[in-house]
C-alpha cells in the first residue's frame, strides 16, 4: 500500500513540476529581445571589444595610476553634478515632480556644501533617480525598437540612439564652442569614468559565456527597469 | 520502511522555508553575509565559500540550470544533464565570487515580499552613488519549501541573461561547445 502511495505522490509531483516548467517558460519568453541587426551588432561589438582591450583599457589604467584617487572622485562627482539639471529636466518632462524636487535639492546641497566636487547630498535622505531622454520617451509609450550597437558608444536601441542628440543639448559639455576643447573635456570625463568602471567591464568580457548577448540583454532589461520605475 | 519515509519527510520539512519566514530568514542571511565579507576582506574565495554555505539550501541550482537551457534541457541524456548542472552551478558560483571583489560594502535591505501567481518576490534595496537600486530574489513553491529560481540585479535577470547566451551559443554550435564555454570561463584574471 505504502509503495502505491509513494508512486502516486511521485507521479503527481512530476505533473506539478511539468506545469510549473511551462509557467516558467512563458515568464521568460515574454522577455526575449528583438535583435534585427544581429550580424552588424555582433561585428560592432567585437570592434568595441578590441578598442577597449587594446586602447581604452591601457589608457584608463595609466590614467588611474597617475591621477590620485581623490582627484578622480572629485571629477566623477563634478560630472554627476553637471548632469543634475539634465535629470531634473527629464523628470519634469515626465511630470515626476517629487523626483524633480529631490534632484534639485541634491544639486543645491552638492553645489553649496561640496562645491560640486563632493557628493554631500548622499549624506542626506535625498535620492537621485536615473533619467535621460530615452527613458522619458519610453515612459510616454515610445517602443525601444531593435537593439543597436554604436561604434565607441556601445549598446543602445533605436529609440535611445535617436534620443542622443537631445541628451547632448541637456549637458554643459554640449555647449563648448571650441571643437578641440570640447573633445578634450569629453575624453577626460569618459576616461575618468572608465577608471572607475574598468573592473566591471573586465568582469563582463572575461566571465561571460558570450559577451555580446550578455551585454545586449543586460542593457535592454536595465532600460526596461528604468522605464518601469518612472511609471 | 514506514519509519524511513517518516524520517525522510521530517528532515525535509525541518529545513523547509515557509512563505511567512522568507523576509526574516533572508534578512538574517544577508546580514550574516555582510559580516562574513567584512571579516574576510582579503580573501574573497573564503568569504564566497562561507556565503554559499549560508544560501545553498535556498537556491534551487538544478531548476536554474534547467530554466537557463530552456526546452533544450529535456533533450539531453541523463549524463549530459548531470554534466551541465555541475558546470552551471560552478559557473554561477565562480561568477558570484568574482563579483565580490567589486563589492564595496553597500548594504542590502529587505523592503517587501510580494506574492503573485505561485511565486514570491523578495525586494531588497541598495543605495549606490545616491541612487536606489533593487535586487529581487524570486522564489517558487517546491513542495511547501520556498526556493530561489532567479535573482534580478538592478532589473537584470540572471536566468534571462544565461538563457540568451546559451541560445546564441547553441545556434552556432552544439551542446559540447556550450559545455566547454561554460566550463572554461576564466575567473583567474
Amino acid at each position: 500500500m505504502l509503495k502505491y502511495i509513494l508512486c502516486l505522490c511521485l507521479f503527481l509531483n512530476t505533473l506539478v513540476l511539468a506545469n510549473d516548467f511551462e509557467d516558467f517558460e512563458q515568464e521568460y519568453q515574454k522577455k526575449e529581445i528583438e535583435d534585427s541587426f544581429y550580424t552588424y551588432n555582433k561585428a560592432m561589438s567585437k570592434f568595441n571589444y578590441d578598442l577597449y582591450t587594446y586602447f581604452l583599457r591601457p589608457v584608463a589604467l595609466s590614467y588611474k595610476s597617475v591621477v590620485p584617487s581623490f582627484v578622480r572622485t572629485g571629477v566623477k562627482n563634478a560630472f554627476d553634478t553637471t548632469r543634475s539639471p539634465f535629470r531634473f529636466i527629464n523628470h519634469l518632462l515626465s511630470l515626476e515632480f517629487r523626483k524633480a524636487g529631490e534632484e534639485f535639492g541634491r544639486f543645491c546641497v552638492n553645489v553649496i556644501f561640496g562645491f560640486g566636487l563632493l557628493d554631500s547630498a548622499s549624506k542626506t535622505s535625498l535620492k537621485s533617480y536615473e533619467a535621460d531622454f530615452g527613458t522619458t520617451l519610453g515612459k510616454w509609450g515610445v517602443g525601444s525598437g531593435p537593439h543597436l550597437v554604436l561604434p565607441v558608444l556601445g549598446p543602445y536601441n533605436v529609440r535611445d540612439a535617436l534620443a542622443l542628440p537631445v541628451d547632448w543639448f541637456m549637458v554643459p559639455e554640449g555647449y563648448i564652442e571650441n571643437f578641440w576643447v570640447g573633445v578634450g573635456v569629453n575624453a577626460t570625463l569618459k576616461l575618468n569614468e572608465l577608471s572607475f568602471e574598468h573592473e566591471k567591464i573586465d568582469d563582463i568580457y572575461q566571465n561571460s559565456v558570450d559577451y555580446y548577448t550578455f551585454i545586449r540583454d543586460a542593457y535592454e532589461q536595465r532600460r526596461q527597469e528604468l522605464i518601469k520605475s518612472r511609471r | 520502511m514506514k519509519k524511513i519515509v517518516v524520517l525522510f519527510f521530517s528532515i525535509v520539512f525541518a529545513f523547509a522555508l515557509n512563505l511567512q519566514d522568507i523576509s526574516k530568514t533572508m534578512q538574517e542571511k544577508i546580514d550574516e553575509s555582510l559580516k562574513i565579507l567584512d571579516q574576510n576582506k582579503n580573501d574573497k574565495s573564503k568569504a564566497a565559500e562561507k556565503i554559499f554555505a549560508l544560501f545553498d539550501g535556498v537556491f534551487d541550482y538544478e531548476l536554474m540550470a534547467k530554466l537557463s537551457l530552456s526546452v533544450r534541457y529535456e533533450k539531453l541524456s541523463e549524463n549530459e544533464k548531470n554534466q551541465f548542472n555541475k558546470a552551471f552551478e560552478k559557473n554561477l558560483k565562480k561568477s558570484f565570487t568574482d563579483k565580490l571583489a567589486l563589492y564595496d560594502s553597500q548594504k542590502l535591505k529587505v523592503i517587501d515580499l510580494e506574492e503573485k501567481n505561485k511565486r514570491a518576490f523578495l525586494k531588497t534595496s541598495m543605495i549606490v552613488d545616491g541612487k536606489e537600486n533593487f535586487v529581487i530574489f524570486k522564489f517558487y513553491n517546491k513542495n511547501n519549501d520556498w526556493q530561489i529560481y532567479d535573482v534580478d540585479i538592478f532589473g537584470i535577470s540572471i536566468i534571462q541573461t544565461y538563457r540568451s547566451q546559451f541560445k546564441d551559443v547553441l545556434q552556432n554550435g552544439d551542446f559540447k561547445t556550450l559545455l566547454e564555454k561554460l566550463s572554461s570561463v576564466d575567473f583567474s584574471k
